[in-house]
C-alpha cells in the first residue's frame, strides 16, 4: 500500500492544500494522512489513524518540508513507526506551498500531486535487493621507505592491518638517511628514523614498482613489484603513495661553476663526517656564502620548494656551532621562515652572527676566482656599487623535484599532477586523498615537506587508509546503496563501447551480443555512461520516466493571457 | 544527528575530547569516529568550522571555503559517534590517575536550534520586530536545519514569542547549564583568534579599531565578500566607493614585543583579499606592503606571481604608523624601500594583516603536564592553513587511537 503522510505545518501548509484536495488529485491508488508537525512527531504512533498500523504499508511519502529543513526528521519519525516501509520525502513546503503562499494558485495542486508521484516513482526505483559484496583484498601497499612511508607503515601495522612497503633503493629512509641533521629542532636524523622501526611490516627493499593498476570488477588495485631476480603481483585494498622528491643539482648557470661550489646535500654530508669525526674542523671553510632560490622561483620553475631556506638556516647554525669563527652570509630574495618553530630558529642563526642579505636576482651575484671560489660579489639593483664577500664555498639552496621513476605509476593510475610532476590531492579539505578510491599521498610526493611534517603527513594517510579500509569491510546492509543502477536500452544499443571506456565504477561491458550490458552490484548510478551514450541507450534509472517526465505528464496546459 | 544537548548518559567515559570545531578539531573527530572511536567535540561558537567558516575563498584554489567545511560540519553531526556540543566553553580539568574529568559549560541560545521548526509564528508575535530569518552574528550552524534568532539589540524581553512558538523552543533567560563528564583523552583544536585592541598582543601602532577603514583580515573578510549585493567596494565611514586598498603583512606579528612568530597564512591571505578585489573591481589600485612574502605551498608561488602580473603593487617596507588622516582616508607611513626616506601615503581603506594569535588556553587549562603532555593540532599547535590543519589532525587522531591502545592493553 502507498501511503502519503501530509505535515499540515501547524496549519500553514493547509491554508493553501488541503488534505482532501491533495487525496482527490492523487486518486485511490494512495492514501493521503494529514498530520501536523511531521517533524517533532513522538506522538506519530498515535496520531496515525489506528487501522494504518495493520496493514501493510510498504512505501511512504513524507509530504512536508526540505530535506535541507526539517525533512530528514520527518522521514526518521516515520521510519520509526514503519520499519519496513520504504520512505521517501516530497518537499511541500518551499519546494510548492511557499512560493505560491496565500494566492489562491491553481497549478499549486497540480505541482504537488507531481512532486508526490514523482516520490513514489523515486521509491519503486529503489532495488530490491542490497548489492552483493565480494571477498576483497585487506593489505595496504606503502611506496617508497622515506620518512613518510616508514611513518605510514607502522601507523598501519599499529592499527592492526597487514601492510607491505616497497622501497627502490636498498636501503630505508629515502633523502632523510642522506642528512646528519634535521631542522627545526636540530635532531639527528638516525634518531628519527629509529623511532619509525616497526616490527611487523612486509618490507620490500630494492624492489620496484612497475605496474599499478586497478582489479577488474573490483576497487582493489593489482601492483606489480620486481627486483632483479623475481617479479610478483598482488592485490591491494589501498595505496600510499610516499614516493618522496629529489634534489636538483646546481646547473651551470651565471657562470658558477668551478670548484668550491657546491650544494646543501654536500655541505650537509661534510658537516656530519666533522660532527661525527670522521673529518677535521679544518677541513670546514672559514668563510662561506650561502645562496637561496638558485634552479627555483624562475620562469622556468616558477615554484618555491618550502624546505630549502629551512635547510639553509639549519647548516648555516652547525656550521657556527663547529667553527664558531666562520663567516657566513646567505644570500637570499626572502627567507621562507613560515610559523613559530621554523621563525625562532632563523632568529637563532641571526643571534649566532650569521648575515642574511636580501639580492633580488641570482644575475646580481658574481664569482671571483680562477679555478676555486675566492670571493663573492654582488652588485646594487642599479649595477651602481658592489659589494665583495671573500669565501671558500658557494653553497647553493637547490629544491626538490618529484623523482622520474613514478611518473608510469601516476600515469596508469590516472592520478592529477601539476605542472612540475607533484602528486595532487583534493586541496584543500582532503589534501592527502586523491580522485582515485583507495589511493593516499603523503610527503614530498605531494610538495616538499620537513621531515617531521613527512611523518606527519605519513600518519594522517595511514589512518585515513584504514578508515577506507574500514568502510569496505562494513556489512551490506550499512553500504550507501545508490537506490538507482543504470539500464541499457538494447534496441538504442549500437555496441560502441563509448559507456564502457567512460564508467569508472567498471560497470559497463559490451555482452556476448555486442551490446552493453551493467553489472548491478558494481554500478554507482553515477550517470557518466547516459551522458557519453552517442544513442541515448543508456539511461538512469531503470528506462522509468524520469522525475522530471512524471512532472511534465501531469502538469496542465499553460494559462494563456486573457488579452 | 543533531545531538547538541550536553549529558553524562550520552558520552562515553573513554570517549576523546576534542577542544574546538574548526577544521583540524572535526578532521581529526572525523578521523578517530572512522575507528570507532567515540569523541565529544567541543566548540564554543554556535557553528562548527571555525575560522574557516568565516572566510569567502580558500588559497590557492579560490574555492569557496564554505562548500568543504559544511559538508565536513554535517559528516560531524551525523556521525554516531561524534557528539558535538555547540556553544560550549571548557572551564576546568581534573586528572585522578589516568582518569580525566573536564567541566563544561553550555550557553543556551534564546531560540533552541535543535527545537525551531522556523515555522516564523515567533517573528509574526514579535511587536518589536527583533526575530530574524538570517543573523548575521551566526548564532546557529548553516549545516544545520535553519533557525530563527533574536537581535538583543531590539528584544525588550516582553515574552510574547515564548508564547506563540508551537514546540517550546524560546528560553529568553538563556540559562547556561554546567557539567562535568570523564573523558578518556583530550585534544586541543582551539585555532587562531585576532587579539582584540586591548589586548597587548595587538600592536597599537596599526590603529586597529581606531577607525571603521582600519580592518583586520577577517573584518575585510566579511565586510567584503561573495554575498554581498554591492560588488563594488565601498569604505566602511562614509559608504563611498573606495580608489586604493592597502595590505599591511606582518602587523605585530614576527616582533618581539607583541608576537614573536611568523602566522605562516597571512601573505597568501591578503594575495587572496587583493587578488579577488582587482577582479571585482580592476581600478582599485591595491598595494601589499610586506616584510618577507612568504608563499612556499603548492601552487602558491604562482599564485602571487599572477597577482603581481594583474598589478598589484608589493612593497617591501614595514610601516611604522597607520592612523586617520583628518582629511580624509587612512595615512600609513613607511620607510620607501629604495632610498630609506620616511615617506607617508593615504589610503581609502586599510587591511592590517598578521597577528593571528593562537587561542590561549586561558577557557580551557591544560591539564598538568608532566605525566600527561598537551596533545594540539592545526593553527593553536603550529600556525597552519587549511590543508595542514587537516593533515594534523588526523596525524594527531592516529596519536590519539595510539594512546588509546597502549591504555587499553595496560588495563589488560
Amino acid at each position: 500500500m502507498k501511503l502519503c503522510v501530509y505535515c499540515t505545518c501547524m496549519g500553514q501548509n493547509s491554508l493553501t492544500l488541503s488534505a482532501e484536495d491533495l487525496q482527490a488529485a492523487l486518486g485511490s491508488s494512495i492514501r493521503v494522512v494529514a498530520v501536523d508537525r511531521l517533524c517533532a512527531a513522538a506522538h506519530l504512533a498515535e496520531v496515525l489513524p489506528k487501522t494504518l498500523k495493520e496493514q501493510q504499508v510498504q512505501q511512504i511519502v513524507a509530504c512536508a518540508c526540505s530535506a535541507s529543513a526539517l525533512g530528514q526528521k520527518a522521514l526518521a519519525a516515520l521510519r520509526e513507526v514503519f520499519p519496513k516501509a520504504r520512505v521517501e520525502l516530497a518537499d511541500i513546503r518551499e519546494g510548492c506551498l511557499w512560493p505560491a503562499q496565500n494566492t489562491l494558485n491553481p497549478y499549486v495542486l497540480n505541482q504537488a500531486q507531481a512532486l508526490v508521484q514523482m516520490a513514489f516513482a523515486r521509491l519503486e526505483q529503489l532495488l530490491p535487493e542490497k548489492r552483493a559484496t565480494q571477498p576483497m583484498a585487506q593489505d595496504v601497499l606503502v611506496v617508497g621507505a622515506g620518512p613518510a612511508g616508514l611513518a605510514a607503515s607502522q601507523a598501519l601495522a599499529n592499527l592492526g592491518l597487514s601492510v607491505t612497503l616497497v622501497e627502490k633503493r636498498p636501503t630505508k629512509g629515502g633523502l632523510v638517511a642522506l642528512l646528519g641533521k634535521l631542522f627545526p629542532r636540530l635532531e639527528e636524523a638516525s634518531t628519527l628514523l629509529a623511532r619509525l622501526e616497526a616490527s611487523s611490516v612486509t618490507e620490500l627493499l630494492g624492489y620496484e614498482v612497475t605496474a599499478l593498476r586497478r582489479q577488474e570488477g573490483s576497487s582493489a588495485l593489482l601492483a606489480t613489484f620486481q627486483n632483479k631476480q623475481e617479479s610478483q603481483t598482488k592485490a591491494f585494498a589501498a595505496v600510499i603513495f610516499a614516493t618522496g622528491a629529489q634534489p636538483v643539482l646546481p646547473g651551470k648557470a651565471f657562470g658558477w661553476a668551478r670548484q668550491g661550489v657546491i650544494s646543501q646535500m654536500e655541505l650537509d654530508t661534510l658537516l656530519t663526517a666533522v660532527e661525527k669525526g670522521r673529518k677535521n674542523v679544518e677541513e670546514l671553510p672559514k668563510h662561506a656564502v650561502f645562496v637561496q632560490c638558485v634552479e627555483a622561483r624562475n620562469d622556468q620553475k616558477p615554484y618555491c620548494s618550502a624546505i630549502c631556506c629551512p635547510t639553509a638556516v639549519k647548516n648555516a647554525l652547525r656550521l657556527k656551532a663547529l667553527s664558531p669563527h666562520c663567516e657566513i652570509c646567505v644570500l637570499n630574495r626572502q627567507m621562507v621562515m613560515p610559523g613559530q618553530s621554523l621563525e625562532e630558529l632563523y632568529r637563532k642563526a641571526m643571534q649566532a652572527g650569521v648575515r642574511f642579505l636580501h639580492v633580488d636576482q641570482l644575475e646580481q651575484i658574481r664569482v671571483e676566482g680562477e679555478n676555486a671560489v675566492e670571493a663573492i660579489v654582488v652588485t646594487s639593483p642599479a649595477g651602481t656599487s658592489e659589494l665583495r664577500l671573500p669565501a671558500e664555498r658557494l653553497v647553493c639552496s637547490t629544491p626538490l623535484l618529484p623523482a622520474a621513476s613514478t611518473a608510469t605509476l601516476v600515469q596508469d593510475l590516472g592520478l592529477a599532477k601539476d605542472s612540475l610532476g607533484f602528486l595532487r590531492g583534493q586541496e584543500p579539505a582532503h589534501p592527502l586523498e586523491t580522485q582515485e578510491q583507495g589511493v593516499f599521498l603523503a610527503g614530498s610526493a605531494r610538495w616538499p615537506v620537513s621531515a617531521d611534517q613527512a611523518v606527519e603527513q605519513g600518519r594522517a594517510a595511514a589512518i585515513l587508509a584504514a578508515g577506507y579500509l574500514k568502510s569496505l569491510r562494513m556489512p551490506a546492509a550499512e553500504i550507501p546503496d545508490p537506490g538507482f543502477a543504470a539500464s541499457i536500452r538494447k534496441e538504442l544499443c549500437s555496441g560502441c563501447g563509448r559507456c564502457s571506456e567512460a564508467c569508472p565504477h567498471k560497470a559497463m561491458e559490451l555482452g556476448p551480443d555486442g551490446l552493453a550490458q551493467v553489472s548491478q552490484e558494481l554500478c554507482a548510478a553515477c550517470g557518466i555512461c547516459a551522458a557519453v551514450c552517442p544513442s541515448g541507450a543508456a539511461v538512469l534509472p531503470q528506462g522509468a520516466p524520469s522525475p522530471r517526465e512524471i512532472f511534465l505528464a501531469h502538469r496542465s496546459p499553460r494559462p494563456r493571457s486573457c488579452s | 544527528m543533531l545531538c547538541q544537548q550536553l549529558s553524562a548518559a550520552g558520552c562515553d567515559p573513554q570517549s576523546v575530547l576534542v577542544v574546538g570545531g574548526g577544521v583540524a578539531g572535526m578532521h581529526a573527530a572525523l578521523r578517530l569516529s572512522d575507528l570507532g572511536i567515540p569523541v565529544l567535540l567541543v566548540e564554543r561558537n554556535a557553528y562548527l568550522g571555525g575560522m574557516v567558516m568565516r572566510l569567502d575563498k580558500v588559497y590557492p584554489t579560490d574555492h569557496c571555503a564554505f562548500c568543504p567545511t559544511w559538508t565536513t560540519a554535517l559528516a560531524c553531526y551525523r556521525s554516531a559517534l561524534i557528539q558535538v556540543a555547540l556553544n560550549t566553553e571548557v572551564t576546568d580539568f581534573s586528572t585522578n590517575g589516568n582518569e580525566i574529568s573536564v567541566s563544561l559549560r553550555q550557553q543556551k541560545p534564546a531560540i533552541d536550534p535543535a527545537l525551531c521548526l522556523f515555522c516564523g509564528a515567533c517573528r509574526t508575535s514579535c511587536p518589536s520586530n527583533a526575530l530574524l530569518e538570517r543573523d548575521p552574528q551566526r548564532t546557529w550552524d548553516p549545516a544545520l536545519p535553519p533557525s530563527m534568532s533574536i537581535d538583543p539589540a531590539r528584544c525588550n524581553g516582553c515574552g510574547h514569542c515564548v508564547e506563540a512558538c508551537p514546540v517550546n523552543a524560546i528560553d529568553l533567560s538563556r540559562q547556561e547549564e554546567a557539567i562535568t563528564l570523564p573523558v578518556g583523552d583530550v585534544l586541543f583544536a582551539t585555532g587562531f583568534e585576532e587579539p582584540k585592541p586591548s589586548d597587548p598582543r595587538q600592536a597599537p601602532e596599526f590603529g586597529v579599531g581606531s577607525h571603521p577603514d582600519i580592518l583586520t583580515a577577517m573584518e575585510f573578510e566579511a565586510w567584503y565578500n561573495e554575498t554581498l549585493d554591492a560588488k563594488e567596494l565601498q569604505t566602511r565611514s562614509t559608504g563611498r566607493p573606495a580608489q586604493s586598498v592597502a595590505f599591511i603583512q606582518c602587523a605585530g606579528a614576527r616582533d618581539q614585543r607583541h608576537l614573536p612568530y611568523c602566522a605562516a597564512v597571512c601573505c597568501m591571505h591578503a594575495m587572496k583579499q587583493a587578488r579577488w578585489l582587482k577582479r571585482r573591481n580592476p581600478n582599485i589600485a591595491i598595494t601589499i606592503f610586506y616584510t618577507d612574502l612568504r608563499a612556499p605551498g603548492a601552487g602558491q608561488e604562482r599564485y602571487m606571481r599572477l597577482g603581481a602580473q594583474e598589478g598589484i603593487r608589493l612593497l617591501r617596507a614595514r610601516p611604522g604608523l597607520v592612523m586617520a588622516s583628518e582629511a580624509s582616508g587612512i595615512g600609513v607611513r613607511y620607510e620607501q624601500p629604495e632610498s630609506g626616506q620616511a615617506v607617508g601615503e593615504r589610503f581609502d581603506l586599510v587591511v592590517v594583516n598578521g597577528g593571528l594569535a593562537q587561542c590561549r588556553l586561558s577557557k580551557a587549562p591544560t591539564p598538568p603536564s608532566e605525566s600527561k603532555p598537551v596533545h594540539r593540532c592545526g593553527f593553536c599547535a603550529e600556525p597552519a592553513d587549511v590543508a595542514t590543519s587537516v593533515i594534523q589532525g588526523a596525524a594527531e587522531a592516529y596519536a590519539a587511537a595510539q594512546r588509546r591502545r597502549a591504555r587499553d592493553g595496560g588495563a589488560q
